[in-house]
């Protein structure tokens, strides 16, 4: 340190000022560095000031805030940003500052955060409040501080520097005067929409109104109700109409069900073409249904064949019965109205899907 | 013996023991008396008031006799908001929509009602939620949905029933088609499940007075949770009561601590 002092005691006038800015300016340099190779520095809780919240901020800064509107009325929002500038190089950047943990602030305002306008860039920090003044003897947005810490003072303990936020007067107004006929001597609602005005009588105020809730028992008779009427509805259906219902059980046969629609088209067809369309269409439901291997069979070979199939001897009579009369029909010279040959193969048919051992079992 | 001597002659001594309670065809007339008697004396605000408030109570009273029904609640939120009750014309509107959904003099009147309240200036804070359902559509009720559902669902039924006797594919596409339909009615009372049922566990309390704050907890050594005060008329819904305190939500899901003496609850 002596010989820096006796250089420039020796060095000439004219080089002084110019040494003092160089030795400034290593200084500085110096300085910063050393502060990069030890990282950011732990500011001692000892000399941290008590009467306002720390920013947490390590660098040095410059606070100014900003409001609008600053005449108002009690109650009215105004915008209150508070920009905090850096000075130099930042080893901490500042937090929000609660304003309500500020006395002043408490007291004489309504305050709500506003961080989602916060903004920040490397050297500036805005932070946005929304504040209400509580009533008219609020004259001013008061002065607060801002605390932060300079590192390189010694003692360490002196690095916390305050700055003053200045003070922003306002003008607040009170509210307006509740308009006649609105305040609490007169009849509020004067202006009120006709409808306030209709009452309903009697007979209507009297009336027990149902508040049908989603209760388990109306959701379980909306549930039961309707399968149980519709099964009574069809086992009435099915003991008073016995034969629809057979027919309806052996539709479900699709065998059946295709022969009895061909048999119901080939009667409006001619006698001959009736009578072949009639016994193709047996024919074709026994070749379907039970396997018979013959395409124009006989009476005898359809015989055997249920014979084989252990069909009831009612049933293969009357199998044989209608190819015989099929035969009959086919081969007559002229061959008379085939109503009843029609009527006998629907029998057939039903007959043999109401077989308790189903055809459609083997 | 004496006793009972004594009590016999209490009771045979007492002035109302032969009078009959007062029935709800008299609170009706009387609070038909009271309407007409503020209609009357609208010169006087004062005592229009008190009239239209004694109606309002005489209204209550009939609802509390078992005559729920939303024409009693439009009578009684219209007294209550022509005696500058507006807590209590919300409430009643609010209890009239829930059995009438569709009353468009109800809505009207209450969307007045809520124009009357003091909302705070900056936010939606406190502010009843914005409508959302398409004007001029009616809103389903649950009873109604669960008729409809009834209806087509028995339809359904029926010509299923129906295709099984005769096998017609016919009545087999017709009974699809209402129990398809029947799906409709089903998805909205699952739709309006939730709310019910969230409606019934938090019942609606409207703020009674000006300024009142929300605390963090329940007592007034709590700090205010916000520092908007809430003004008479606010809507919210109940989540806990502890002693003489409750913890109510506002709409924006805002919660906080409220004396019950700042609160007029919905009792169902």
């Amino acid at each position: 340190m002596l010989d820096w002092v006796a250089l420039l005691y020796r060095c000439p006038k004219r080089c002084r000022v110019e040494l003092i800015y160089l030795l400034s300016l290593l200084s500085f340099f110096v300085f910063h560095v050393s502060l990069l190779a030890e990282g950011v520095p732990d500011p001692p809780i000892q000399g941290r000031p008590t009467f306002a919240p720390y920013s947490n901020a390590i660098g040095s800064f410059q606070v100014v805030t900003l409001a609008t509107p600053t005449t108002l009325r009690a109650e009215d929002p105004l915008t209150f940003t508070v920009r905090v500038t850096a000075d130099g190089a930042v080893l901490q950047p500042p937090e929000r500052l609660d304003l309500r943990e500020f006395p002043d602030f408490s007291e004489l305002f309504y305050i709500e955060d506003q961080a989602d306008q916060d903004a920040a860039d490397d050297s500036s920090w805005k932070f946005v409040y929304l504040l209400k003044p509580r009533d008219t003897s609020v004259r001013a947005i008061p002065s607060f501080p801002f605390i932060y810490f300079q590192p390189g003072v010694l003692p360490a303990s002196r690095g916390y520097m305050t700055r003053w936020a200045p003070s922003i007067p306002l003008s607040v107004r009170p509210r307006d005067e509740v308009p006649p006929g609105k305040g609490p001597d007169s009849l509020a609602p004067i202006d009120a929409p006709p409808t306030v005005y209709q009452f309903i009588e009697e007979r209507s105020v009297l009336r027990k109104q149902q508040d049908i809730g989603l209760s388990p028992i109306w959701i379980g008779i909306v549930l039961v109700l309707p399968p149980a009427f519709c099964a009574g509805w069809y086992l009435t259906w099915l003991r008073l109409y016995p034969n629809a219902a057979r027919m309806a059980l052996h539709r479900r046969s699709k065998a059946a069900r295709r022969a009895l629609k061909l048999l119901r088209r080939a009667e409006k067809k001619t006698a001959g073409d009736q009578t072949r369309q009639v016994t193709a269409v047996i024919t074709s439901y026994l070749r379907e249904r039970l396997d018979l291997p013959i395409s124009e069979p006989t009476p005898a070979e359809v015989a055997d064949h249920l014979q084989a199939l252990h069909l009831t001897p009612d049933l293969i009579e009357r199998a044989v019965k209608f190819f015989k009369e099929a035969d009959a029909a086919r081969f007559q010279p002229s061959p008379p109205g085939n109503v009843a040959l029609t009527a006998s193969a629907t029998g057939l048919i039903l007959s043999l899907e109401a077989e308790p051992c189903s055809p459609s079992a083997y | 013996m004496l006793s009972i001597g004594l009590l016999s002659s209490l009771l045979l001594a007492s002035p109302d023991a032969d009078a009959a309670p007062p029935s709800v065809e008299g609170f009706l007339t009387r609070a038909e008396q009271a309407l007409n008697a503020g209609l009357e004396a609208r010169d006087d605000p004062r005592l229009a008031r008190a009239h239209f408030r004694d109606a309002a109570h005489l209204y209550e009273e009939v609802y509390r006799n078992g005559h729920h029904n939303a024409a009693c609640l439009r009578n009684e939120g219209n007294a209550a908001l022509l005696a500058d009750d507006l807590p209590g014309a919300i409430l009643a509107y609010r209890r009239g929509l829930r059995l009438a959904p569709n009353d468009k003099v109800l809505r009207k009147n209450l969307a007045f009602a809520r124009e009357q309240v003091d909302y705070p200036t900056v936010g939606t804070m406190g502010r009843p939620p914005t409508e959302t359902w398409p004007p001029g559509l009616p809103r389903p009720e649950a009873g109604w949905l669960l008729i409809s559902a009834g209806v087509l669902y028995g339809l359904g039924c029926l010509a299923m029933t129906r295709w099984w006797m005769t096998r017609k594919t016919t009545l087999l596409s017709i009974g699809l088609l209402f129990l398809g339909v029947t799906a409709i009615p089903i998805a909205g009372l699952v739709h309006n499940l939730p709310n019910e049922s969230h409606e019934r566990q938090h019942p609606l309390v409207v703020i009674l007075e000006n300024g009142v704050l929300l605390r963090t907890g329940n007592s007034l050594t709590y700090p205010a949770r916000y520092d908007t005060p809430l003004n008479r008329g606010v809507e919210a819904r109940l989540l806990f009561m502890r002693g003489n305190w409750a913890q109510i939500e506002l709409t924006g899901g805002e919660t906080g601590w409220v004396s019950n003496d700042y609160l007029l609850f919905d009792k169902r």
